[in-house]
């Protein structure tokens, strides 16, 4: 397994969790939706995941080994896990090209510069005005940036808050789609938390639901779409017959 | 009147180094170091103690800068397990207690009455030409401080102290160790503050537990926040306009009929009134903070 969960718990006050032992097992290169409600502790999974809130018991493990202890920054650099914070996550008066290589600050140089080419010249989007600065970028684009900074140093897994938010419909559906090509590209396993869980669920292998910091679900993508409970909760009320559920479902199969 | 003067232009360029090592503490770095006088005390205290057993002066600043850099670093390893505001408070904490063991500890600090007759470089030399030589002695001290603030501050390492200041998160998950970086800041930091206090020492003569109270870290904050915060040129300014408010201030019982024992009341009223109407009025002080310009091609 590339990274697993077991019986994870933590919390920001003493006495009360907001993880409530979670475990999970995903797989090299394979891609993951976290689904939930609000309040229901999908970014303190993904924070603890991280090293940001620790855990108060449980463990970690990358590619088989323990982090659970581990500070973020070794995390990053030495089991080459990378996070993608939610919004405003891109240094705006520095140039495009400047916002990736920080994402590989400890990296030699030339390697920094090789790599930084490497993804510039990937996405056209960033790639022909490297020189801009960051914050004339549109929304997707800062995200596809963001992304981009954290796939810096080759990590083995990509833990992405909400990539989506504040994206239109078109510019999330671009966005997946580079997901999945990142995913074939970089060989990366990705844990992906969103809101959109439609789309998000099309591109993923497997999807878990959260529910009051327990794991309430867990399979393979394609049954939480058409799931009814999943559908009623998180996919806007939309039945698993309706032709848009079926529609992503066949795209999925 | 001269005199009087160069004594503000030399206490002025000693409180502008005080004020570069807390800017890059707490102006680039964002890092409420509430215990900053602890750095300037170790610096005097150890001019102070070397000069009382026979030592150079020389030696004297040497032992400030070494063991205000390993305070630092102390400090700094504090913040691996304490959150912002909590370490705030502790350097508070550390302060004090620092100023308590010198009133306490008299046969090594001079308890109370602390230390004088402290001799410094220019002791010998008298007059005017003994000022004027402290106060470039302490205006080169303050220009080079600058230009490291200044060259730390521009480099790769500034950068990401700003990036910990505004957002730690995601510092950490670009593979900063955060708790190394802070204590590397206060280890290059506090030996600043510290040569500022050894000087300070050798140019009165004297040191004594009151210059380590509180209130001196708070004033130096106050020079930040007048001068621009973030900005180490601010820093340099916030000092010379506290200075010159506090010269200022000793001439206003000749004007106003204000007892001398309410003087310095007085004078920090008027520092309290300044920093107010800068809050309210340019909260980014004379100098903002400077940003990394880029050319910008669309």
């Amino acid at each position: 397994m590339k990274l697993q969960a077991k019986d994870l718990t933590a919390g920001y006050v003493a006495g009360v969790n907001i993880l409530n032992g979670i475990s999970f097992d995903l797989a090299d290169q394979e891609i993951m939706t976290v689904i939930g409600p609000n309040g229901s502790g999908k970014s303190t999974f993904l924070k603890c995941l991280m090293g940001f809130v620790p855990a108060r018991t449980g463990t970690v493990t990358v590619s088989g080994t323990d982090c659970t202890r581990d500070a973020a920054h070794r995390r990053v650099r030495r089991h080459r896990m990378a996070f993608v914070p939610q919004l405003d996550n891109v240094f705006g008066p520095l140039s495009i090209r400047d916002n990736v290589r920080a994402g590989g600050q400890y990296m030699p140089r030339r390697e920094r510069e090789r790599r930084a080419d490497e993804l510039l010249g990937r996405y056209p989007a960033l790639g022909d005005r490297q020189n801009a600065r960051a914050d004339s970028l549109s929304g997707g684009e800062r995200q596809l940036l963001a992304v981009c900074r954290a796939l810096m140093p080759r990590p083995d897994v990509l833990l992405l808050d909400e990539p989506s938010a504040g994206l239109s419909p078109a510019k999330v559906t671009e966005l997946f789609d580079t997901i999945v090509d990142i995913r074939a590209r970089e060989n990366v396993t990705v844990l992906c938390v969103e809101q959109n869980a439609v789309q998000s669920l099309a591109v993923s292998d497997r999807g878990i639901v959260l529910v009051q910091g327990q794991v309430a679900l867990e399979g393979a993508a394609h049954e939480l779409l058409l799931d009814p409970q999943v559908s009623e909760l998180y996919l806007g009320g939309l039945p698993a017959s309706t032709p848009e559920v079926q529609s992503v479902v066949k795209g999925v199969l | 009147m001269l005199d009087f003067a160069l004594y503000v232009a030399t206490i002025a360029a000693v409180y502008a180094l005080f004020a570069l090592s807390l800017n890059l503490q707490a102006g680039v770095t964002g890092l409420l170091n509430f215990g900053h006088v602890a750095f300037f005390g170790v610096g005097a205290y150890s001019s102070g103690i070397v000069a009382l057993h026979g030592g150079h002066w020389l030696l004297g600043v040497l032992v400030g800068v070494v063991v205000s850099s390993l305070l630092g670093a102390v400090i700094g390893r504090l913040g691996r397990t304490l959150a912002a505001d909590y370490w705030a408070i502790v350097t508070l904490a550390v302060a004090e207690c620092l100023r308590l063991v010198v009133v306490n500890e008299g046969d090594l600090t001079g308890g109370p009455q602390g230390i004088s007759g402290i001799a410094g470089p220019f002791s010998s030399v008298s007059g005017l030409a003994g000022s004027l030589s402290w106060l470039v002695l302490c205006v080169v001290l303050a220009a080079l401080a600058y230009l490291v603030a200044e060259t730390l501050t521009g480099m790769q390492f500034g950068r990401v102290l700003r990036l910990l200041r505004e957002e730690p998160m995601l510092a950490a998950s670009l593979g900063h160790n955060i708790t190394a970086e802070k204590t590397r800041v206060l280890a290059v930091a506090a030996p600043i503050a510290a040569v500022g206090g050894s000087v300070y020492t050798l140019y009165i003569s004297y040191i004594g537990p009151n210059q380590l109270l509180p209130i001196e870290t708070f004033l130096v904050f106050t020079m930040l926040i007048i001068g621009g915060i973030g900005n180490n040129r601010g820093a340099v300014f916030g000092a010379l306009v506290i200075q010159l408010i506090y010269a200022g201030s000793r001439f206003l019982k000749d004007i106003f009929p204000i007892p001398d024992q309410s003087a310095s009341s007085v004078r920090l009223l008027i520092v309290g009134l300044v920093l107010t109407a800068f809050l309210m009025t340019r909260p980014e002080g004379l100098f903002a903070e400077k940003l990394r310009r880029i050319d910008v091609h669309q």
